[in-house]
């Protein structure tokens, strides 16, 4: 195993933050870690990371204890946070260059050389992070998380604030690094559909508790069978009316969102006829199967 | 020697920062010029002339090595305040998760502070030698001279250093070094003698690093002699010593967390 964790807490003087959490992540996978925020995610990777004393429980990644070989653990992991930690002042060269000498790389030229290949970032050595749009300096930061050939890469939150380009960018660099490196990723992220496209494996985490974990297909399957029915309307009272089946609710400017779970096809035909026939002003109408999405909501929200 | 290459690599880090920009090296050296250029030449209407070690001299060579010694002084106890940018910008989480230890990143951080004390101090120097401070310099006395206020800015950079590791905001710790700051530089030697103070004050005077400094550079760039007085030196040599380890141990329990 990669990653073991074994019964981690860590309290916040008032806040538990992470509760007895308990997984594994197998080599060379991609394991997804997913909640709202404040459900403990960050708080995790900092303390897998060493960069905070778990309250009780223990971990170990790539085979070292994480209380008592901090320092072994830190030489075999990269970090990738949510945002942008490096030196805007300096260029990316610069940077990359001083992570290398801190993290003790040999053949250094040799490796600068590599992760700016696989980074595509030739033509951007020598330009200022501060100079570079989002998605480049979201590639700077892995490009330095790779630089020590990590066993474990810790990615929070990678693509939060990007675009949906430069999103799938960053999805096949991950994708190239387990598959060229062999290396194994420890994902954070908001986006059902970033976890449901890459991960393996996802838990998901909510109030500091692990509330789920398997493969996103096996915990789709878990609630499939039922339908969602997604709905726009100005009638307000259809959250009434259909309390009890209502999966979410968001009202937007002007118009009134309602997800509707259902059991079966029939169902699903049986309730348009009904809201039809009823003369209910219908804006949009969305059906389909569900998704990591809908297994999420389910699962933080109880619904 | 893996220690101080890893200082040595945080140093050079520090440096493409302060001399990348261009502002903060220009300022770093004016200040002192000004600092001194003004508070020396209006003082020296005051205090024509000044007795040390029982030689006479001018107020603006009493005081030349006074501001030389309050910029290491501040240069040094502002290496704790970096660690709070670094803190603010995120940059030690970069630093906290890689491989560097703990007591490099602290070692590193104060060889940034020496050199900056350097460039502050000879800055003040060379305007007290432009605005008429009679200074004897040989080549042994000036590295000597360095070596001391490289001690005194270790101390007191290893004080920030320890000052950022039990006060959690910059905010507060910008609040906390200023209110300390002024304090610390009159309750010393660096602006006059101790002997003219009041008794309470050549108290607090003899338990401040800053006098020792001053004194053992006085010493050494006013008396002439070759090494200070192990009575100026060695209090603050061991004060030193006491300071960095104080800083590494506080650094690495704090920021460790483990």
């Amino acid at each position: 195993m990669s990653i073991e964790v074994f019964s981690l807490s860590k309290r916040f003087e008032k806040t538990q933050a992470v509760k007895k959490i308990s997984f594994t992540v197998k080599e060379k996978t991609i394991f997804g870690f997913l909640g709202p925020n404040g459900a403990g995610k960050t708080t995790t990777i900092r303390m897998l990371c060493t960069m905070l004393k778990p309250t009780s429980g223990t971990a170990s990644v790539a085979g070292y204890d994480i209380l008592k070989e901090p320092e072994s653990v830190r030489e075999v992991i990269g970090l990738v946070p949510q945002r942008s930690l490096m030196d805007g002042e300096l260029t990316v060269m610069q940077n990359l260059q001083f992570y290398a000498k801190i993290c003790r790389v040999k053949e250094r030229e040799r490796t600068l050389r590599e992760v700016f290949a696989l980074m595509g970032l030739e033509d951007y050595k020598a330009k200022k992070l501060t100079q570079l749009s989002g998605g480049y300096r979201k590639r700077v930061e892995i490009a330095r998380a790779l630089l020590n050939r990590p066993k474990v890469l810790f990615l929070d939150e990678p693509t939060t604030g990007l675009d949906p380009i430069a999103r799938r960018i960053v999805w096949d660099i991950i994708r190239d690094i387990v598959r060229d490196e062999g290396t194994t990723i420890f994902l954070t992220t908001h986006y059902m559909e970033e976890a449901q496209e890459l991960c393996d494996v996802v838990a998901i985490i909510d109030k500091g508790e692990i509330k789920v974990l398997g493969s996103p297909s096996h915990l789709i399957q878990s609630i499939r069978g039922e339908w969602i029915l997604k709905i726009w309307t100005r009638e307000p009272q259809l959250f009434t009316d259909y309390g009890p089946l209502l999966v979410s609710k968001k009202t937007e400017t002007g118009s009134n969102e309602l997800r509707i779970r259902l059991t079966s096809q029939d169902e699903v035909i049986r309730t348009l006829t009904c809201l039809l026939g009823n003369q209910v002003a219908l804006e949009n109408i969305e059906i389909r199967q569900p998704t990591l999405e809908d297994v999420f909501v389910q699962y933080v929200k109880g619904l | 020697m893996k220690a101080l290459k890893a200082a040595i690599y945080v140093w050079q880090r520090d440096m493409l920062l302060w001399f990348g920009g261009a502002f903060f090296l220009v300022v770093s050296t004016i200040e002192p010029m000004a600092y001194l250029g003004l508070y020396a030449l209006s003082m020296q209407g005051l205090v024509p002339s000044i007795q040390y070690g029982g030689k006479i001299v001018t107020y603006i060579t009493f005081v030349a090595i006074g501001i030389a010694v309050t910029n290491a002084y501040t240069s040094g106890i502002h290496a704790g305040f970096q660690i709070f940018i670094e803190n603010i910008e995120g940059t030690s989480e970069l630093l906290l998760a890689s491989p560097l230890k703990r007591y490099e990143l602290v070692f590193g951080r104060l060889l940034s502070a020496l050199t900056k004390t350097l460039l502050m101090s000879l800055s003040a120097l060379f305007t007290g030698i432009l605005i008429g401070a009679q200074l004897t310099v040989s080549a042994g006395s000036f590295l000597f001279g360095l070596f001391t206020l490289c001690l005194c800015s270790l101390s007191f950079g290893s004080i920030g250093v320890t000052l950022c590791t039990k006060i959690k905001s910059g905010r507060a710790y910008n609040i906390v070094i200023n209110t300390i700051g002024l304090p610390t530089m009159f309750s010393s030697s660096a602006f006059y003698p101790r002997t003219v103070l009041p008794y309470p004050l050549q108290l607090l005077a003899s338990i401040n690093p800053l006098s020792y400094t001053a004194d053992s550079l006085r010493d050494i760039l006013i008396i002439g002699k070759a090494f200070p007085d192990a009575n100026n030196f060695l209090p603050l040599a061991f004060f030193s010593v006491f300071a960095v380890f104080l800083a590494s141990w506080f650094y690495s329990k704090i920021l460790t967390r483990i």
